[in-house]
């Protein structure tokens, strides 16, 4: 009896659990004001979250490419934010 | 007569025959030629054609930007020392040395193919030799989905996978009592939009922990690439970022598994971990505030172990650690003095309380004063002054002599650069 409680529980907790994150990642569209954000402005405040802003110049364009991939993996910032960070990056140089 | 003119119509007749013959046949050797010569040329078109195709396809696999080879990493030199006292009257220990964390050389090695996938590979070379920090696989592939395994930093809090290189940090060492490093497994992350707010998700299966078989004493170790390697241990962390400018983070983590891994002793034996992160940057004029917090929970199931004592007793004790730490560091950057502008002040606060009556309880607390000046971006020198007391609560009748209180205070010059 009570195994058969655990395993309903369980089965609604996971239930729930589904649903809810159905919902939150069907939600996941940015605002306008996030949206509109410029690469030197994703740049100033994604990377000082955990280290100095980089310079430009540190790295190729090509560098950044693969150094914005590899920050994606860390930071997890958004797929928009790398690009339009290593864009800036790029152009800045 | 007749006779003379029939034969000359018959040899001019034959003439004619051979001479059209001739030409015909000169005619058709001149158009098979032709032919030949068209279909040879046909051949060896479509033989260059299909050469072209074959080299165009090799060169597209090579477009340039295509695939990349980077090499970044960190290098980190410094020197400590320490001072070590007790309370059972001992003399003091001293020690002045190169630290473990504080002679460290680790390229990292980025390659990636297209823009679906990175690998990622981390050696180090330090006071312990050759080890390796880093070496996976990622495949990116939605725009918010990564797909990783290989050996990496477990996703549980954030400073492990974060804020712990020596470029990165703030002072010269990592807090005590973080109970999670790098494992083997695979996993998935992402980072999504959530209207003015973001989220992230750190999902991953390991070979997970086991009760160390080589003290015996409820202390947690990886398994690694163990020989039996079971109990797969499944680890997560989720974030939130509240705010539109990304100045606080806040994260929840969780991590659950056997520690069996095949010791039948164990077999009932489970670890809960849990965690919480904040991690706040902000630029409140005319400085730059950085504060870090994590808070790590460590719950193992109820086990027996030997006596240190007597092979044929046991103990058992409740294995449930605690451990945080919060950092405050706070730069000037608004100033017009460059030398000024590029110091840093920071101050850390740590905890850990191991298990009551283990062979390994104790109380500890972690203070350090940090002043860093940063040469650039990526490279930094700094100086730390740290002090470590511990007060025991192992269960004394454990060992054959009373575990005294320490108090260790160190001084840690540090130099380290992002390469």
């Amino acid at each position: 009896m009570k195994k058969l409680l655990i395993n309903k529980i369980g089965f609604i907790s996971t239930i729930g659990f589904a649903v809810v994150t159905a919902f939150t990642i069907a939600s996941c569209v940015a605002s306008q004001k996030v949206a509109s954000k410029s690469g030197a402005q994703l740049w100033a405040e994604n990377c000082q979250h955990c280290h100095n802003t980089p310079a430009p110049g540190s790295f190729s364009g090509d560098q950044w490419e693969t150094i914005g991939m590899h920050m994606q993996t860390r930071a997890l910032i958004t797929e928009s934010e790398r690009n339009k960070i290593v864009e800036f990056l790029q152009a800045a140089r | 007569m007749e006779n003379y003119i029939w034969n000359k119509r018959k040899r001019v007749s034959t003439v004619g025959i051979l001479t059209v013959a001739t030409w015909c046949l000169v005619f058709n050797l001149a158009d098979a030629q032709q032919m030949l010569t068209r279909e040879e040329q046909a051949k060896k078109d479509s033989v260059t054609d299909a050469r072209i195709a074959m080299l165009e396809k090799h060169a597209a696999l090579h477009k340039p930007g295509l695939d990349h080879f980077v090499v970044v990493g960190l290098t980190t030199f410094g020197y400590a020392s320490g001072k070590t006292t007790s309370n059972d009257g001992s003399a003091p220990l001293k020690a002045s040395a190169f630290g473990t964390d504080s002679y460290e050389f680790s390229p990292m090695l980025l390659w990636r193919q297209g823009k679906k996938v990175l690998l990622e590979f981390e050696p180090s070379f330090n006071n312990d030799g050759v080890g390796v920090n880093w070496a996976a696989i990622s495949y990116f592939a939605k725009p918010n989905l990564i797909f990783r395994g290989g050996y990496f930093v477990v996703p549980f809090g954030m400073y492990t996978k974060k804020l712990a290189a020596a470029w990165i940090n703030k002072v010269a060492t990592d807090p005590i009592g973080l109970p999670t490093a790098q494992d083997y497994g695979f996993g998935v992350s992402g980072g999504l939009p959530l209207g003015s707010m973001k989220w992230n998700y750190d999902l991953a299966v390991t070979n997970g922990l086991t009760i160390d078989p080589t003290v015996n004493n409820g202390t947690l170790t990886n398994v690694n690439l163990g020989a039996a390697a079971r109990n797969k241990t499944f680890v997560g962390r989720l974030g939130l970022l509240p705010f539109s400018n990304n100045s606080l983070e806040i994260g929840v983590s969780g991590m659950t598994g056997g520690v069996s891994n095949g010791n039948m002793t164990y077999a009932d034996v489970r670890a809960n971990l849990y965690a919480f992160d904040l991690n706040y940057v902000k630029n409140l004029s005319p400085v730059l505030i950085n504060v870090k917090s994590q808070y790590n929970v460590v719950d193992v199931g109820t086990a027996t172990y030997v006596n240190p004592l007597d092979a044929t007793k046991s103990y058992t004790f409740n294995n449930s650690s605690t451990s945080g730490y919060g950092q405050l560091s706070i730069r000037p950057t608004e100033s017009q003095i460059d030398f000024i502008k590029n110091l840093e002040l920071a101050f850390r606060y740590g905890q850990y309380n191991t298990p009551k009556n283990s062979v390994w309880g104790a109380n500890t607390t972690q203070t350090d004063y940090g002043l860093n000046y940063w040469i650039n971006w990526r490279t930094v020198v700094r100086v730390t002054y740290e002090v470590l007391n511990s007060k025991s609560t192992v269960d004394q009748s454990l060992f054959t002599s009373p575990v005294p209180n320490t108090k260790t205070q160190a001084f840690h010059i540090q130099f380290s650069i992002q390469l």
